[in-house]
């Protein structure tokens, strides 16, 4: 017979009775917590239902006594008094439903708390009171036999089930490992541009960020001016010798491709949508394409635009490194992240413009300023427009500009310790302030419909108009500075559409008609000119001594970019061009009606 | 003396091979099959072009408040001053007393943009669903403001209780990887 608890022989080692412990109390502790969590599971939907029916009885959402009183200022409009009770009982309403709301979600809380709290003790309480089941662990031979076959028959599956998982992913998943293209100069791997582009740290890109990269009509500060000198200089579209790859734009349009690291961006547009595109720039691939929603009003009037280049886009993208920024004939402006997601939009429109909105965006520290001249320059409708790059809104606004629709689209330069925004319109060019957008100068050296953007070069701003001139000015005076601070200025050669081209030392006119005028940069003189009997839309660029140019039938030419007029090459795309280039290390990207083309020798 | 029989012919090589072939074939064919055939995931959404604009979604669905919310869409909000989907109708001034707000929880910002410009945000943990909101813009306005099942709070019950009462059978199932009808700006007014 066992001994009882009662005449068992102490323990020798003096550890406690067994029957004596304080071990043997948990019964009776998880008995006692049963009981009442169990009051709490019965107590606690009661209170819930209450907490339910009291906030029914105080529904802030259609309170009577509430509708009374807005009903009472509605008849006397000017009745303070009532309006205080207002606030007070619609305060008093919202903190009524809040502590309903946080109420029932704590009971909730609770119930669930207590339910589990009561299943686990009452099924600690009534596991104690069952006789002892067999040892699980004393096993028969049979048993052993039986479970050696389950665990073959396990392994078997689990290892089917990896190899079917293996072969799927092999099969169909995408890998996320980093693909490298091999460099055409020879060195290490480029990184394969559809890899995600490590995200910048500061919130506006560095000089030297910029001058590699091309973020604007014309490139780094709309000058047209390549850093790179590596580039192609003949092309044959027969023999596709010179051409790394062309892909079809979906909507054909004139702006001009930009292009930041690996990422090529332009814009398209016709009356029904508006759409900005994403390829790679090393293959070409397409690899985003976005539209952007219009804030006009539904029933609106579409924008006058150019007939023959049918574009709702002609203005050019800009890019900071961190976002896209386009902006359509319609007014429409927006922004994207370069995973092709939209950050933010907004609608200038409509745009009282006679031929189209087409100066093109340009983004300056963490501003994106818009030339928006419109109307007809008495009516105060045109102003320059720095909205925040990373929201949209507008940072500053200037006063209305003196100039009526324009085409030209702004540069910023450093000069007179300031940053300062060039913009030309009819009859002036007028520099601002971009740190708050206040007027600095004005020079009277314009006219007509002015399309041609400024350039900055030797410390000069050029502009240049068809009907009135071509003239250097000096950029540190203040106020009108048409009599004081004109360098110089000539009449020859001066083009209506395209835009200048300076490097320090000459500046290049080339016209619609195709005159190619070349003047010293210093002092105007003019040095050559040359009628190239080629019609132009498309401004000339620099790259290095060599003087690019792209005629609207297509032929690019090569010149020599001297004191005198030397063809080094010329290459027909066979497709109109109206745009102006994109450089980039090695290779040319040039967008013609249909195509968008890479220019660039394989291999190298 | 007998030559010894190799241990597998060149047949009974090609004859396993194919059979291990077939095999795989075959697997590969039920896996691909048993992956297209599994039914796509779907969630609860509101048909914007449907809903009535009662106040059903703020009081029945399991959830309190609500996992339905107002949705600004900002494309095609008119930023406008006198916003009838913030203001009550003929409000007693333009500005953010209690008396003039049409929403119950006072749970659209209004924030000055540009004169006379303003934008309008939605604070979602305070609304509740009501679809005040929603009504004074669709009705007055351009209709900018519509109601959302959101996601991170719908717990997706096989019967909706609010699809169950909604008079305009506004509640659909949509695909989980499409799970938000927004109202689309050309398709408007």
């Amino acid at each position: 017979m066992p001994p009882t608890p009662q005449n068992s022989a102490p323990d020798p080692k003096g550890s406690a009775d067994v029957s004596t412990s304080p071990a043997l109390s948990w019964p009776r502790v998880a008995k006692t917590t049963a009981y009442v969590s169990a009051v709490f599971c019965l107590l606690i939907p009661l209170l819930l239902a209450v907490n339910h029916f009291h906030s029914l009885a105080h529904d802030s959402l259609n309170s009577p006594a509430l509708t009374e009183l807005k009903l009472a200022l509605a008849r006397n409009p000017r009745d303070e008094a009532l309006k205080k009770q207002i606030r007070a009982l619609d305060q008093e309403l919202r903190e009524i439903q809040v502590w309903h709301v946080a109420m029932g979600t704590r009971g909730a809380w609770l119930f669930l708390g207590s339910a589990l709290l009561f299943l686990s003790t009452f099924k600690y309480a009534t596991q104690l009171k069952r006789l002892p089941r067999p040892d699980k662990t004393q096993k028969s031979a049979e048993d052993e036999v039986r479970e050696t076959a389950q665990v073959q028959w396990a392994v078997l599956g689990a290892m089917a089930v990896v190899g079917g998982a293996a072969w799927m992913l092999a099969a169909n998943g995408e890998t996320q490992l980093k693909a490298s293209a091999p460099n055409p100069s020879g060195g290490a791997p480029l990184p394969v541009a559809a890899a995600a582009p490590v995200a910048p740290t500061t919130p506006f890109p560095t000089p030297e960020e910029i001058k590699s990269n091309w973020p604007r009509f014309r490139g780094p500060d709309g000058l047209g001016l390549s850093a790179y000198t590596n580039l192609p200089t003949a092309w044959n579209t027969n023999t596709g010798e010179g051409i790394l790859w062309k892909v079809e734009v979906p909507i054909s349009g004139p702006n001009s491709p930009i292009l930041w690291g690996n990422r090529l961006f332009l814009t398209g547009a016709n009356s029904k949508k508006r759409e900005i595109y994403c390829y790679d720039a090393l293959s070409g691939k397409l690899l985003w394409q976005k539209a952007v929603v219009s804030g006009a009003a539904p029933n609106a009037e579409a924008p006058n635009v150019v007939e023959d280049s049918g574009t709702f886009a002609p203005s050019t993208a800009a890019t900071d490194g961190r976002r896209i920024y386009a902006i359509f004939a319609t007014g429409d402006v927006a922004a994207f992240d370069f995973a092709g997601n939209q950050v933010w939009s907004r609608y200038l429109g409509p745009l009282d413009n006679s031929y189209g909105h087409a100066s093109s965006l340009v983004q300056h520290q963490n501003r994106l300023l818009v030339q928006l001249d419109q109307g007809t320059g008495k009516d105060g409708k045109s102003k320059l427009l720095a909205l925040d790059a990373l929201t949209g809104q507008t940072a500053w606004e200037s006063p209305a500009r003196p100039v009526p629709n324009s085409w030209s689209t702004p540069i910023v330069i450093h000069a007179a310790n300031k940053d300062q925004i060039i913009t030309c319109g009819n009859p002036w060019v007028i520099a601002y302030d971009a740190a708050n957008g206040s007027e600095l100068w004005r020079a009277k050296v314009l006219y007509g419909e002015v399309t041609p953007s400024p350039v900055f070069a030797n410390g000069l701003v050029y502009t240049v108009m068809d009907g009135e001139k071509l003239s250097a000015i000096k950029p540190d005076g203040s106020g009108d500075v048409t009599k004081t601070h004109v360098a110089w200025s000539a009449e020859d050669g001066l083009p209506d559409i395209t835009s200048p081209v300076g490097d320090g030392q000459r500046i290049f006119l080339i016209t619609t008609s195709g005159l190619l005028t070349c003047y010293n940069a210093p002092d105007g003189k003019k040095v050559w000119e040359k009628e190239l009997e080629l019609g132009f839309h498309s401004s000339p660029s620099i790259a290095g001594e060599r003087l690019y140019l792209w005629g609207d039938k297509g032929m690019g030419l090569v010149l020599a970019a001297a004191g005198e007029f030397k063809e080094l090459a010329r290459s027909d795309l066979g497709e109109p061009i109206l745009s102006s280039p994109a450089f980039a290390d090695g290779r040319i990207y040039i967008r013609g009606k249909k195509n968008l083309f890479c220019l660039g020798n394989k291999g190298k | 003396m007998a030559e010894s029989k190799p241990s597998a012919t060149r047949r009974q090589f090609f004859r396993d091979g194919l059979r291990g072939a077939l095999l795989f074939g075959l697997g590969a064919v039920t896996t691909l099959f048993a992956r297209h055939s599994q039914p796509k995931k779907l969630v609860w959404q509101i048909d914007p072009a449907k809903c009535v604009m009662c106040t059903n979604c703020a009081t029945q669905c399991v959830l309190q408040p609500s996992a339905v919310k107002c949705v600004q869409i900002y494309p095609i909000c008119g930023y406008c001053k006198l916003c009838t989907g913030y203001f009550e109708p003929q409000p007693n001034a333009l500005n953010t007393g209690a008396e003039n707000q049409l929403c119950p929880t006072g749970a659209i910002k209004r924030t000055a943009l540009e004169d006379p410009y303003y934008d309008y945000t939605i604070d979602e943990p305070l609304c509740i669903g009501c679809a005040k909101c929603v009504k004074g813009c669709v009705l007055f306005g351009n209709g900018s403001f519509q109601l959302q099942v959101r996601h991170d709070r719908c717990v997706n019950c096989n019967e909706c209780s609010i699809a169950v009462v909604c008079p305009g059978q506004a509640f659909k199932r949509v695909p989980a990887d499409q799970p938000y009808l927004l109202k689309d700006r050309e398709r408007q007014g």
